[in-house]
């Protein structure tokens, strides 16, 4: 059993409040896959998930603006000392968020409600939309506030909407994350001694098969250079180009299995870190109660 | 010149137009084409006149407008009211007594329906702006009227093309009499106000000809020989070389049978004693006197003058104008007999014009006028008879009450339009007398449109078991869409136009200076102007020139083609001129007679074949014609030419088979590519790259679509809307999809759809969304409905909307249920601790009356309630009883209560709401998906966004997953060019233009779509063939292929499981024979058939087969006697009285009663078995035939 123990290495490339980029190596596919998935829908985030529609004299419909407002992204950090409203509650914990909306429209023009227009729970100020800034402190820099309908004259909004905390599995309200992907990391060997052959013309020539652009060509040393292995997109181009060159040999892509390139964009939700810690330790909840509902593993197996 | 101007009021025009004209001068020509009825006052040498003058139609006005301001009636007011949106139609009626002055005598004859935007509708010129004010789409074209509140439009038809002189053959003609043949030539002549006759002339075995015609619905005939006398005193010479040069004669010679033919045609009525016109006109007249009605006092020639007059060919008044239009007719029979012409095809559009809402109106208004007079005329005469003394024709009063009798005119024409049924005693030259008007459905805006847009074969060709009617003829190339007629039973016979092609809607405004001025342009270009003493050259040296099935001339055949070509010069700069545009190059100046010639002039030049069309020139200018635009070749200037112009024009299009040496052989040439096609046929992306039939499946399914169909949906009342939430914009479209402002009125999702075989749920036309994307609002939609409550459709009782008041026993409400049983509303936590679980109320609604919470006080729901099935969501009292009466929700979906809208009537209480509810539709399971291209699938499950596979590079899933083995035998490759160019698209920020035929219209696209868009996707590294290699979302493999992957286009259509699942384990049984009931409706169940059940037999599933006829059906356990074998014997003896509740105590038996066997007197041999029920019905029902059935019971 031991034998098959691996340690997977975690290489952070680019870490940005919305972005990150890490190289996993020295683990399986399926490993990389459950991670990806883990981040994409079992994350908690905070969403709004039930409103109480008093008064709404706008266009859109209830529904409509119940879905929409399901839909703007919550500034989620208290998600962890949030309860979800099927777990067990405590004294002290809290599974809902109130936040509450109300605008009248009494201009000529047409007037936006937007994510702004939104009035915090004074329990919890740190639930907030993304991009939120309070309409007495309106800033220049501040981002575009998101739209939720748009009025006209005494066309009037007013409504509670509970936030409470879940995951992406339920609804794609949840989801912390933009995207996640992954790749498996290309290997790409040139064979020098064939690649001299070749004059100066078709080298270059070779380089621009693809439109990846991963191979190029030093002018100095005249030689075909790997530049960009990671924009290789396995389209097949280069091995084409060789084939029909005559020297199938020329080149040589394979998949990595065990190194993969990740790439998550956050929301800003949460931070893509925490995102990715969070994940982990999803993950690992996840083996640990399935190394305690698998019974131990019997005795005898070793002596085979 | 470029394409002339389009807009969406372009492709109603014909609708408006036509109504326009009918109302502003097409009534006048009614009125006065209408013979005046005369009345002879009997004993009496006085005739007293009666006829109609001066109708005017005003603008509909409120009925009880008495207390407003604003008296105006709005087709909005019409459609939530559920009124008809109607003008008042007065009449003034002429009484002359004798040769006194006439009496004027004004007269309502009733309100008749307006068509929206036309002359007499408020919304005639409104801006957009101004439109929205009147609660309007920004962008109503109208052309529809609304009759209770339902949008109604007088669907278009086809109709042999007037005064066209047609040769036929055809087995039916043989049953008209013994000699007749199956040869005839065809006439239908039309007058100025619409009301139109066809006549035949028939070639009869023996040589000669008779000539039918119809009065009332009976057919007359009447031989050539003595017609051909009637007209004008001429010699039989004179005929006989008219006739002959009629006949196209080969090498200059006549062949002699031919003159054989016509000589004994006119040698006929000698025979029969008539010399001179006026003996033939006597003949005639004694035969016609029965049937016309003609007065006493007209001798026998005034009545044959009478006959000639009103039923041989009406569409001309000079005699000699018919007489050469019956040696046209005559010439072109004998033509088509001795095979020197062929025959015309009926079925080719070049012999077809279209029926337009005012011609229907023109006619049917003249036939009703015809039978107002004819009524007062009845009762003047019973007047005479039964009181002679108060009969007084200069007595107001009398004049009154003798008019009084006339019908509502508006009653008749709103009946016509309500239920499309046209009710006359004559066939008005029609060829249907139902099915003339449809409801506008306005499901989506592509429907709708092309319910404008859509032309009738006509529904006797509908029954025909012959698909020849049916065939795409290249005769309607460029007038009717090759493409846009629906699958199934009207396939080919509903046809709809080309987006440019219009209906000629209104004769020229000077009808008789345009003909005089057309004759003159025509004489000037070489035309002899034919005078009744010249004696014609003959065919085909000389061809003769007609205008309106008028003979105004003849012109020597080699300089028919250049007359022909100055009228197309004088057309064009007519038009040119009309448009505000420069005159092309060329053009003669429009001065002088030229001026007046009519830019929709229709020349149609058929040069002399031997067996081909009859030759001649023929112009047409008068209106019900459809007519298109192409350019000139020479000078560019665009032309509107007709249906059977066409088919001797050489025009060019742009197809890119042009070979050298065809320079010269083209006259003209098609504007673009898309000429071909209809406006919903023309928004199919790429079109040219699909096979043809899925092409035709796209415009079903374009109509099919939940899109958008109004911008005003609160003010509408439609029983049925369906609404798309998120619609977006096509990234690839077409020239016309902004050209008609498709933008307004969107109908569909750019969708990331993926082509592969994944998870096999996507098998056999199923697809897969992803779970995700319709999470976040992919295609939801929504369906509004409006139920209108109307308290004086109960008949005899006083209503008002009132709130029930809780009774003292009343229960608090219980919470509903849905149709198993499962408590509403649904998807809640278990537990009632979680916060999950809504609470009451948080705002009590006021009342203490029944379903308060739903219902306010005054009866009526608060907007915004959510109502379940079955729950009440208003209510109203009868005034009388006190009672209170509840409306509930029907079907199994929970409704919104969206909007009430109270409707004023007369009443000063409320009676009339409209309440609109809104019913969620977002994507389940079973849900119907379309793209552009005729690609249908079924959703078949929505997949969870981790496992749908992932693009390796960007981590995009798609949105749709659909099974490549879609493709390879349906062909639509403008599918898989839509994905790649609108992949290409979306990463350069632009919408695409896919337009079907670019290359050969020289579009801005140079060179293959395919490389431009390679070139784009390379550019932001991506493949150039739009495939990407994704990852699986389960295992995190990469597929082995690279998956074509892009954003298509894709309509939710309107067919959804919620209004067709069907499922029941028990439920309602049918009493007689206690078998389930049918119909979803009732909550029936799906009839387990006969086939079904031989599936069974054939697979010897006994035990599933008794499940389904005997245990899930009529499952009964009855009585049987074995000693008698009946199963109707058996009767339950009631239990003695003193036996009652001796079970309680328990000290007797069973607690059934009795059962003994009646036959056998005996309870020892009864058995209890199960027996389908409806088994006991067969039975009994035998045995009241005297049948009897007996059972052979053995105990198993």
């Amino acid at each position: 059993m031991l034998s098959n123990r691996r340690l997977p290495d975690l290489k952070i490339r680019d870490l940005r409040d919305d972005y990150c980029e890490f190289e996993l190596s020295n683990t399986d596919v399926s490993m990389a896959n459950a991670l990806r998935r883990v981040m994409l829908v079992e994350v908690p985030t905070i969403a709004v998930d039930l409103v109480e529609i008093e008064q709404n004299t706008t266009v859109l419909n209830d529904e409509f603006i119940a879905h929409r407002l399901g839909l703007i992204p919550l500034v989620s950090t208290a998600v962890h000392h949030m309860k979800g409203p099927f777990d067990d509650i405590g004294e002290k914990d809290f599974t809902d968020v109130e936040l509450s909306l109300h605008v009248l429209c009494t201009s000529d023009d047409t007037q936006d409600v937007t994510s702004n227009d939104f009035i915090l729970d004074h329990q919890h100020p740190e639930v907030y939309p993304v991009g939120y800034s309070d309409s007495r402190m309106q800033s220049e820099d501040a981002e575009r506030p998101i739209l939720i309908v748009k009025m006209r004259k005494n066309q009037e909004l007013k409504l509670k909407a509970i936030a409470r905390k879940g995951i992406g599995k339920d609804h794609a309200k949840w989801i912390p994350v933009a995207t996640v992907t992954f790749q498996h990391k290309p290997q790409i060997s040139i064979n020098r001694a064939l690649m001299d052959t070749l004059d100066e013309k078709v080298k270059e020539a070779f380089v621009d098969a693809s439109p990846s652009h991963a191979l190029s060509y030093n002018s100095v040393t005249k030689q075909v250079e790997v530049t960009e292995t990671e924009a290789y997109m396995y389209d097949g181009e280069y091995e084409k180009m060789a084939q029909e060159l005559h020297h199938p040999d020329l080149i040589t892509i394979t998949q990595s299995d065990n190194e993969f390139i990740f790439r998550v964009e956050g929301t800003g939700v949460l931070s893509v870190e925490d995102v990715i810690i969070t994940a982990v330790d999803v993950l690992t909840a996840k083996l640990r109660n399935l190394q305690q509902a698998l019974p131990p593993p019997e005795q005898n197996e070793g002596e085979n | 010149m470029t394409e002339p101007p389009k807009s969406l009021d372009e492709l109603v025009r014909p609708h408006v137009d036509s109504f326009d004209y009918f109302i502003n001068e097409g009534l006048h020509t009614v009125v006065s084409l209408l013979k005046p009825i005369e009345i002879e006052q009997p004993g009496a040498d006085r005739r007293h006149r009666i006829w109609f003058e001066n109708p005017r139609v005003s603008r509909p006005v409120k009925d009880d407008a008495s207390g407003l301001a604003d008296k105006r009636l709005f087709p909005r007011d019409c459609r939530e009211a559920g009124l008809t949106y109607k003008g008042a139609l007065h009449l003034d009626i002429m009484v002359q007594d004798g040769s006194a002055a006439p009496q004027r005598l004004s007269r309502l004859m009733g309100h008749i329906p307006i068509m929206v935007r036309s002359s007499a509708c408020h919304l005639r010129n409104l801006a957009p702006q101004q439109l929205i004010r009147r609660r309007e789409e920004s962008m109503e074209v109208g052309g529809y009227f609304i009759c209770n509140g339902l949008e109604r439009i007088i669907r278009m038809l086809i109709q042999q093309r007037r005064h066209y002189v047609m040769a036929l053959r055809r087995s039916a003609y043989q049953k008209r009499g013994n000699t007749f043949t199956d040869a005839a030539t065809l006439l239908r002549c039309v007058r100025p106000d619409e009301t139109s006759a066809t006549v035949r002339c028939h070639y009869l075995r023996d040589g000669t000809a008779k000539f039918a015609f119809t009065v009332g619905r009976a057919e007359f005939f009447i031989p050539v020989g003595i017609l051909l006398k009637c007209f004008v005193e001429a010699s039989d010479k004179e005929v006989f070389t008219k006739l002959l040069a009629t006949i196209p004669q080969d090498q200059g010679e006549v062949d002699n049978a031919v003159v054989e033919t016509v000589e004994r045609l006119l040698r006929a009525p000698s025979q029969m004693g008539l010399y001179t016109r006026a003996q033939s006109l006597e003949y005639l007249g004694s035969m016609f006197r029965g049937t016309l009605d003609v007065p006493a006092r007209f001798t026998d020639l005034q009545a044959g003058e009478m006959l000639l007059r009103e039923h041989i060919f009406i569409h001309l008044d000079r005699p000699i104008d018919k007489l050469n239009a019956l040696i046209a007719m005559t010439g072109k029979l004998f033509a088509l007999v001795a095979d020197l012409c062929g025959e015309d095809n009926a079925d080719a559009l070049s012999h077809h014009e279209a029926l337009l809402p005012g011609t229907l109106l023109s006619k049917f208004v003249s036939d009703k006028l015809a039978e107002c007079l004819g009524i007062v005329k009845r009762q003047v005469l019973q007047d005479y008879e039964k009181t002679p003394e108060q009969v007084d024709f200069r007595d107001p009063t009398y004049l009154k009450k003798a008019t009084d009798r006339m019908p509502d005119l508006g009653r008749k024409i709103e009946y016509l339009l309500n239920t499309g049924n046209l009710v006359s005693n004559n066939t008005l030259d029609l060829s249907q007398n139902t099915g003339f008007t449809v409801v506008a459905e306005k499901l989506n805006f592509f429907r709708y449109l092309s319910h404008f847009r859509a032309i009738h074969r006509g529904a006797y060709f509908a029954q025909l078991r012959t698909t020849t009617v049916r065939k795409l003829l290249p005769e309607s190339w460029g007038f009717l869409c090759p493409v846009h007629t629906p699958d199934g039973s009207p396939c080919g016979l509903l046809n709809h136009f080309t987006a440019a092609c219009q209906v000629v809607a209104r004769p020229s405004e000077a009808p008789e200076d345009v003909q005089y001025a057309i004759s003159m342009v025509a004489a000037g270009a070489g035309m002899v102007p034919c005078t009744p003493a010249l004696t014609p050259p003959a065919l085909p040296a000389y061809v003769s020139i007609s205008l309106d099935g008028r003979l105004i001339g003849y012109i020597q055949s080699g300089y028919a083609g250049r007359l022909a070509d100055y009228f197309r010069r004088l057309k064009a700069a007519r038009l040119a001129a009309d448009s505000g545009l420069p005159l092309p190059p060329g053009s003669p100046p429009l001065k002088g007679p030229e001026a007046l010639v009519p830019p929709d002039l229709e020349v149609a030049h058929i040069p002399y074949e031997r067996g081909g069309p009859y030759p001649g020139v023929f112009l047409f200018s008068a209106p019900a014609r459809m007519i298109r635009p192409v350019l000139q070749m020479e000078s560019g200037a665009c032309e509107l030419i007709g249906t059977l112009e066409q088919i001797d024009l050489n025009i060019r299009c742009p197809d890119g088979t042009e070979q050298a040496g065809d320079e010269g052989m083209y006259s003209h040439r098609e504007i673009n590519c898309s000429a071909m096609l209809s406006v919903v046929a023309s928004l199919t992306p790429f079109s040219d790259f699909n096979q043809s039939p899925r092409n035709m499946y796209q415009c079903q399914m374009g109509k099919q679509t939940m899109g958008t169909p109004s911008q005003a949906i609160r003010h509408r009342t439609d029983t049925k809307l369906y609404r798309i939430q998120t619609p977006q914009t096509p990234i690839v479209r077409t020239k016309r999809y902004k050209e008609y402002h498709m933008d307004e009125f969107p109908g569909g999702t750019n969708m990331i759809v993926a082509v592969l075989a994944y998870t096999g749920y996507d098998m056999e036309d199923a697809m897969i969304l992803n779970k995700a994307a319709v999470d976040r609002g992919l295609a939801h939609g929504t369906i509004f409905k409006t139920e209108t409550v109307n308290l004086k459709d109960d008949k005899g009782k006083t209503q008002i909307f009132a709130a029930e008041m809780k009774g003292p026993r009343d229960r608090p409400p219980e919470k509903p249920r849905g149709a198993f049983g499962q408590e509403l509303p649904q998807a809640l936590s278990a537990s009632a601790a979680s916060t999950a679980v809504t609470g009451p109320l948080k705002v009590q609604p006021e009342g203490g009356h029944r379903n308060e919470e739903r219902i306010d006080v005054d009866g009526l729901p608060h907007v915004g309630t959510v109502i379940y099935p079955g729950q009440a969501y208003y209510s109203r009292v009868d005034c009388a009883t006190g009672r209170a009466k509840t409306g509930n929700l029907k079907g199994e979906e929970v409704g919104m209560v969206e909007q009430v809208a109270i409707v004023g009537t007369a009443d000063p209480s409320l009676q009339r709401a409209n309440i609109l509810m809104r019913l969620n539709r977002n994507p389940v399971i079973g849900d119907k998906f379309s793209s552009r291209h005729g690609q249908k699938g079924v959703l078949s499950q929505q997949w969870p966004d981790t496992d749908m596979p992932f693009v390796a590079a960007t981590g995009m899933r798609p949105d749709l997953i659909i099974n490549p083995h879609a493709f390879p035998s349906r062909m639509t490759i403008g599918m898989l060019l839509e994905s790649l160019v609108s992949k290409a698209g979306a990463l350069g920020g632009r919408f695409v233009d896919g337009s079907p035929f670019q290359a050969a219209d020289g579009g801005t696209i140079a060179g293959n779509l395919v490389q431009t868009a390679g070139d784009t996707l390379e550019a932001a590294g991506f493949s150039r063939l739009g495939g990407e290699s994704l990852i699986s979302g389960v295992t995190g493999e990469e597929f082995s292929a690279d998956i074509y992957i892009g954003p298509v286009y894709y309509q939710r259509l309107r067919h959804m499981v919620s209004d067709k699942f069907q499922v029941r384990s028990t439920g309602p049984v049918n009493a007689l024979t206690h078998q389930p009931i049918k119909g979803r409706k009732f909550g029936g169940g799906i009839r387990f058939g006969e086939m079904e059940r031989d599936a069974l037999l054939a697979h010897g599933a006994a035990y599933l087969l008794h499940d389904r006829l005997h245990t899930a059906s009529d499952y009964a356990v009855m009585d049987a006697c074995q000693s008698c074998g009946s199963i109707l014997t058996p009767f339950t003896q009631p239990r003695e009285t003193s036996q009652l509740g001796a079970h309680l105590v328990g000290t007797a038996g069973p607690l059934r009663g009795h059962v003994i066997c009646r036959a056998c007197n005996s309870s020892h041999t009864i058995t209890r078995v199960a027996l389908p029920f409806v088994l006991k019905y067969l039975v009994t029902e035998l045995a009241a035939m005297n049948i009897k059935c007996t059972f052979d019971l053995k105990p198993s």
